[in-house]
């Protein structure tokens, strides 16, 4: 991989796996050195990915695999304890699966708000956590149908956005090989 | 990693429900998870304060800071100065764009939309066989016989045993609003871009010279190497210029109507002459030769602005409205005048997401400058 590419697969993940890997070992610092720990493998191994989700998929996996080993490492039993019940319930993969969701969607829709002007995001972060037009309305004093009204341009703005096959942030692979 | 792929496009079917205010049905359904599970998903997707403390946690990420010590603890080689490059590649974001323009009021002013059917390209070619028959591939129509395979995005020409000594041709036509995936006879892969035309062989002689001719348009080559074909080398025909490589990865670009035909440099080297002259490329060079010049102006230039096409993405540096606009037309399958000739030359650089509307589009450019638009049929006004 280009230092580019890797730059650039840095850049559209870092935050996210820091996020995630947060969720299994309840501390940011932490995460965010097991995050660049697992970056740094990626370089050093001369990793190539060759798609989005190939990409997704080598990542989530390895930073899952890492905060794992560190749990059960010395260095975090010293400090910290985990009982055996919360462990196992962290080891299992549809723990890993569910937090990977809710990582992506969670970006997913950050990164679409984004888009949109500002009055318009604005009701859209009061929508998404599920505020009725009233509510929205009142909170922002302005008037439901205006709710309603911005509403409608951020559907029809987001619509093309919302495809399966779209992709909000754009990978650049390495184009030889 | 067949359940990684589900949880990928599961993420966006969520997040889309919940932009649209819908319920989540995808989740609902899904398989994948127990009941507690799912409601735990939506909770921390959609609940006040898990959205709060979500923010807090990536507020206290510093992605600058944390790159830069990620940085100095790799062995990078030494050319360094690769990193300005990186961090202009980085507006991978699509719609992180900026318009180096300086104009302050901003007037804003409603598009007038009439009767849009302007549709985003696809994958799709005409094939013409050497009998003269064409052949449509898009994603519904397939072609194939003995040792040729087309679909939705590709054609493999299979190395079929043949005693030919005579060449037979097809060609192959992208249009406007297209895209196409060629794998020539002897491994060589081509991409052209819409409104292209390749012309090539069915099967290569061996012992000659493997010529394919790109009569107009773009192309992207990924050529076979010589090695594999006892030295025979590889030669790209267009009108001005020929282009002689052993084995190599380059771009060109012959748009029809444009006065320079753009050479591009990815991998390997690359032989250019025309009639009066001859020039060697490196990786990372470009070589443009005018309609009205007889030598090629050999520069520098960062390789993957000219190749992301191929990749889904529009990647302008500086580009002029005009050209933009340009490469917009091919794609949309529009056409488009800029009336204020003043609005031609504002320069742009962003990174922009081929599969999204031309309205999309035009709101991102309108939205950080005074322009309006006007979309009538298959005709576009800027002005």
């Amino acid at each position: 991989m280009s230092i580019k590419a890797y730059k650039n697969v840095f850049d559209s993940l870092y935050t996210s796996l820091c996020v995630f890997a947060s969720s299994y070992v309840g501390n940011i610092d932490v995460a965010k050195d097991l995050v660049q720990d697992v970056f740094i493998k990626v370089w050093e191994d001369k990793i190539d990915f060759k798609s989005e989700l190939a990409v997704k998929s080598y990542l989530y996996t390895a930073v899952k695999n890492r905060a794992l080993d560190f749990l059960k490492s010395k260095r975090f039993k010293a400090t910290d304890h985990m009982s055996v019940v919360e462990l196992d319930h962290l080891n299992k993969e549809s723990f890993y699966l569910k937090e990977v969701v809710i990582e992506e969607a969670a970006t997913v829709i950050e990164e679409a708000i984004k888009t949109l002007p500002n009055r318009c995001a604005q009701i859209m972060r009061l929508s998404i956590k599920e505020l009725t037009n009233i509510e929205i309305a009142k909170q922002l004093e302005i008037s439901v149908n205006t709710v309603k009204a911005q509403k409608k341009i951020a559907y029809k703005r987001l619509r093309p956005l919302l495809k399966e096959h779209f992709v909000l942030i754009a990978f650049v692979f390495s184009s030889s090989n | 990693m067949i359940n990684f792929n589900k949880i990928i496009i599961l993420s966006k079917q969520i997040a889309a429900s919940l932009l649209k205010d819908e319920k989540a049905e995808s989740l609902e359904s899904s398989d994948l998870f127990s009941q507690e599970e799912k409601d735990n998903i939506l909770k921390r997707l959609t609940d006040k304060s898990e959205i709060a403390s979500r923010f807090q946690l990536k507020n206290k990420i510093d992605k600058k800071e944390d790159w830069q010590s990620l940085k100095s603890k790799l062995h990078l080689p030494k050319k360094t100065y690769y990193w300005q490059y990186a961090t202009a590649a980085s507006i991978a974001l699509i719609m992180a764009l900026t318009f180096v323009y300086h104009k302050i009021d901003t007037q804003k002013v409603d598009p007038v939309l009439v009767d849009t059917k302007i549709e985003i390209g696809t994958d799709k070619a005409i094939l013409t066989l050497s009998d003269g028959s064409t052949v449509l591939l898009d994603s519904t129509n397939v072609y194939q016989n003995k040792s040729v395979n087309g679909n939705g995005n590709k054609i493999t020409y299979g190395s079929a045993e043949s005693n030919n000594q005579e060449l037979e041709f097809n060609y192959l036509t992208v249009p406007r609003g297209g895209q196409y995936h060629v794998e020539l006879s002897d491994g060589t892969e081509v991409w052209l871009n819409s409104e292209s035309q390749l012309k090539y062989p069915v099967n290569f002689i061996e012992g000659n010279p493997r010529e394919v001719e790109l009569v107009y348009g773009e192309a992207y080559l990924e050529v076979s190497k010589s090695t594999k074909h006892n030295g025979d080398t590889f030669t790209l025909k267009t009108k001005e210029q020929n282009l002689t490589v052993l084995g190599t990865i380059f771009n060109v670009n012959a748009v029809k109507n444009e006065t320079e035909i753009i050479t591009t440099l990815v991998e390997g080297s690359i032989l250019l002459s025309n009639d009066l002259n001859t020039s060697i490329l490196v990786p990372s060079q470009q070589a443009r030769l005018s309609q009205d010049k007889s030598d090629f102006e050999i520069s520098t230039v960062e390789v993957e602005e000219f190749i992301s096409w191929r990749n889904g993405v529009f990647s302008f540096t500086n580009k002029s409205l005009k050209d933009i606009m340009k490469v917009l037309s091919r794609w949309y399958d529009v056409d488009i005048l800029i009336v204020n000739e003043e609005m031609e030359n504002v320069g742009f650089t962003g990174v922009l997401n081929k599969q999204q509307s031309i309205e999309n589009i035009l709101e991102i450019i309108k939205s950080t400058n005074n322009m309006n638009y006007k979309i009538e049929n298959k005709h576009i006004t800027i002005e």
